[in-house]
């Protein structure tokens, strides 16, 4: 197992904690603190992030807005475009409120630093278990809102559809 | 338009793409997208009876619309006489207009450009260079996965129930 952990430039302390914690636990981590100098930027991340079995997301205040990271997310998303991967959020404990969330982290359990030992042992424990890393609870409301929207837009293709055959009838 | 509740703004995706036969499975692609990631796709067709003009009904709907995609891939010479279309680019720039004035408003919106394989746009459209554009080659696949990775990264997107990790 192989985990490509993501991060703002401000998180770097940490990230590099996290990344040597996982490593003393026999993980293999890639981070752009790995990264050469002058390396092309977007496609080291594109290879790495392509090649990693699961990704971390270290998540800080104003994560979800930073342009670089939200570069870096679609790549992974385009590299994992069937939701194969485990993807596991950390938040910074002092950094992002926990609804502010990428959208598509939103129904993973994330892990917040306040305890940093009990952080590396619930993220261990997520990268061996990845199916654990859904909330269960979101899923569940997912499903329920699932079926909402899609019957909203069932009334509302119908409704077309029933315009532009009332519109067809119509005497030119 | 007769009694019909419009969708709701931060659910509707407007998609400015060609309505050729040609195109037709892409366009499908990128619908079949939109829905499933709980979006409304929206376009001009919808209103197509109605009396006003058709470039106020793009306004328009592109306005209700919090988000929107605009495929470039296909601006580029065609036919006899070698015409490209530009109904998309235009399409794109009251896109990118909506962006910028309604920065920081309650009513914000998001596009998504659309761009050929390779680095070609970057001659025809250089000014989206800052932008990434999504690039697809005109597979079906390259447009799901395209359009997916844009929507799972907005803030109205349904986060799908299955998607589970594989141990």
């Amino acid at each position: 197992m192989r985990v490509f952990i993501s991060f703002a430039r401000q998180d770097a302390n940490l990230a590099a904690q996290l990344e040597a914690a996982l490593r003393r636990n026999n993980i293999e981590t890639w981070s752009s603190l790995d990264a050469a100098s002058g390396e092309d930027w977007k496609r080291v991340v594109d290879h790495e992030g392509a090649s990693a079995d699961g990704y971390v997301f270290l998540l800080g205040a104003g994560a979800s807005a930073n342009p670089q990271l939200q570069a870096e997310w679609r790549s992974f998303l385009r590299n994992d475009s069937e939701s194969k991967k485990p993807l596991i959020p950390v938040i910074h404990a002092h950094g992002a409120p926990p609804q502010d969330l990428p959208p598509f982290l939103r129904n993973r359990r994330a892990i917040i630093t306040t305890n940093f030992d009990t952080a590396i042992g619930e993220l261990r424990y997520l990268i061996e278990h990845p199916t654990e890393a859904l909330d269960r609870t979101h899923e569940q409301q997912s499903r329920v809102e699932q079926e909402k929207r899609l019957n909203e837009l069932k009334d509302y293709a119908l409704s077309l559809k029933e315009e532009s055959a009332a519109g067809e009838a119509k005497p030119q | 338009m007769i009694g019909r509740p419009p969708p709701a703004y931060e659910k509707s995706v407007f998609i400015d793409c060609p309505f050729d036969s040609e195109y037709r499975n892409l366009m499908l692609a990128n619908v079949f997208s939109v829905s499933a990631h709980g979006f409304v796709p929206r376009s001009a067709r919808e209103t197509q009876g109605d009396a006003d003009p058709r470039f106020s009904r793009i306004l328009t709907t592109i306005a209700a619309s919090k988000y929107s995609i605009h495929d470039l891939s296909r601006s580029t010479g065609e036919g006899g006489e070698n015409l490209a279309r530009f109904n998309m680019p235009l399409e794109l720039g009251i896109a990118a207009a909506f962006r910028f004035e309604r920065e920081g408003s309650d009513r914000p919106h998001r596009w998504l450009a659309l761009v050929p394989e390779g680095y070609a746009y970057q001659r025809f459209v250089s000014d989206l260079a800052g932008f990434d554009p999504a690039r697809h080659n005109s597979s079906v696949h390259s447009m799901i996965r395209e359009v997916s990775t844009w929507l799972r990264t907005l803030e109205d997107v349904l986060v799908p129930a299955k998607s589970v990790p594989q141990p």
